[in-house]
């Protein structure tokens, strides 16, 4: 299968960087599907699940808020605050985090206070629903 | 003539002091290093966020909240130092700016409020008249960047509300090993997004230029922040480095000073301490 340039970044480190095959990414608008030849894009990124095909095989991971971007050359590149590869997912980490989520949501706050433990509940319950998936 | 057992006292105590600067030292030029890894790997994932940025303010006339120039009524300026003294002039020189930068505000009739990053930093604004809305000591050493966006992410619910009119960062760069520089910078509204690079016209934006312009602005922030702790982060132990260096070398100078005296003292006691036996001697002979 045709390859594309493919980069996945974080402000930690260089998440992925190479050759893939095929990137699969859930945007505002639904999932979509990136082949080589694809024309110049620009799309934001959901909390969900990400894969990436590369040598024949999806590998997927847990992405938060981002942004995919399809570049006139051809290369994909996407940002993001915080990736991780289904199989190093702490588990137990991202169920701490839900409850403390959970626990801010049912306190009586503000709306900017809520805003935040809701996407912060988002972001966990993905990682553990995405968390040992192939 | 110098007390003999005064010098030697002194000599251990320098030598002591010496031990922990050099300790200080060694610990700030380690951190130093992992601390300045981590401020450059962030530079390819704020390029890309800024080029995207760039792109869509370039290609499409639109608007948004972020980068609208308003009058600056009320500016919200983020200072971030360092959480420990002993560094030279890293904090008063970060603070000195910050305080200049409110004061310039103050005077040209807006209010100026502060977030501080770092202990002293809070400690600073905590004992002046200025207006302190957030404090985050302790938090740059073992920073994560999920601690940055949260920061980020209070910022710019406060910013969309209208709270500040526009958010200034101050802090230290990391220029080399030997300078590290107080910087002033301008972070929302966004500005210098024009003429960045040819037009790409044909890009299709998904919902919209604006929404992806807008759903950027956490990952934007969130990227500045963190790399702006890092890089303080990185200057403070450079800073610290440097000064534990000089202080080290001075001790080592007044313990060969010391040693001098010290042999000087011992030299002129032996001297008469011959003296008396000999004269002692003669005497007896007599």
């Amino acid at each position: 299968m045709a390859v594309f340039k493919l980069r996945v970044l974080t402000p930690e480190k260089i998440f992925f960087e190479g050759d893939a095959e095929q990137l699969v990414a859930k945007t505002t608008s639904g999932y979509v599907g990136i082949l080589k030849g694809h024309a110049p894009y620009v799309a934001s990124i959901v909390p969900s699940e990400m894969k990436i095909k590369a040598d024949g095989n999806f590998r997927s991971a847990a992405i938060s808020d981002g942004i995919v971007k399809v570049s006139e050359d051809s290369l994909v590149t996407v940002l993001t605050s915080a990736i991780e590869w289904s199989d190093e997912i702490d588990v137990a980490r991202a169920e701490r985090s839900k409850e403390r989520a959970e626990k801010q949501l049912k306190a009586e706050s503000s709306r900017t206070e809520f805003d935040l433990a809701e996407r912060q509940l988002k972001r966990a319950v993905n990682r553990i629903s995405v968390a040992g998936k192939k | 003539m110098a007390n003999m057992k005064d010098v030697k006292r002194r000599i251990k105590s320098v030598e002591s002091t010496m031990q922990i600067t050099k300790a200080m030292q060694l610990v700030a030029s380690s951190k130093m290093r992992k601390a300045k890894e981590r401020a450059e790997a962030v530079h390819p994932f704020f390029e890309g966020v800024f080029q995207v940025m760039a792109d869509i303010s370039r290609d499409h006339e639109f608007t948004s909240v972020f980068t609208k120039k308003k009058f600056k009524n009320s500016v919200l300026l983020i200072v971030i130092a360092g959480d420990r003294g002993l560094a030279g002039g890293f904090n008063s020189n970060v603070l000195k700016l910050a305080k200049r930068k409110a004061e310039e505000i103050t005077e040209s009739g807006g209010e100026a409020v502060i977030m501080a990053i770092g202990k002293k930093a809070v400690e600073y604004f905590e004992k002046r008249e200025f207006k302190l809305i957030d404090g985050f000591p302790q938090i740059a050493e073992g920073i994560e960047l999920v601690d940055a966006m949260m920061i980020a992410n209070k910022v710019i619910e406060k910013f969309k509300i209208g709270d500040f009119d526009a958010v200034e960062l101050v802090y230290t760069t990391f220029v080399s090993v030997m300078t590290q520089e107080p910087q002033h910078l301008r972070i929302l509204p966004v500005e210098n997004l024009e003429y960045l690079g040819k037009k790409h016209p044909m890009t299709i934006y998904d919902p919209s230029p604006e929404e992806v312009f807008d759903s950027l602005i956490p990952e934007y922030m969130g990227g500045m922040l963190y790399s702006a702790i890092v890089d303080s982060f990185a200057s403070e132990q450079a800073a610290r480095r440097t000064a534990m260096e000089s202080a080290s070398d001075n001790a080592s100078e007044m313990i060969e000073k010391l040693s001098l005296l010290y042999n000087r003292a011992r030299q002129a006691q032996i001297t008469q301490e011959i003296t008396e036996i000999s004269s002692a001697s003669l005497n007896d002979n007599s």
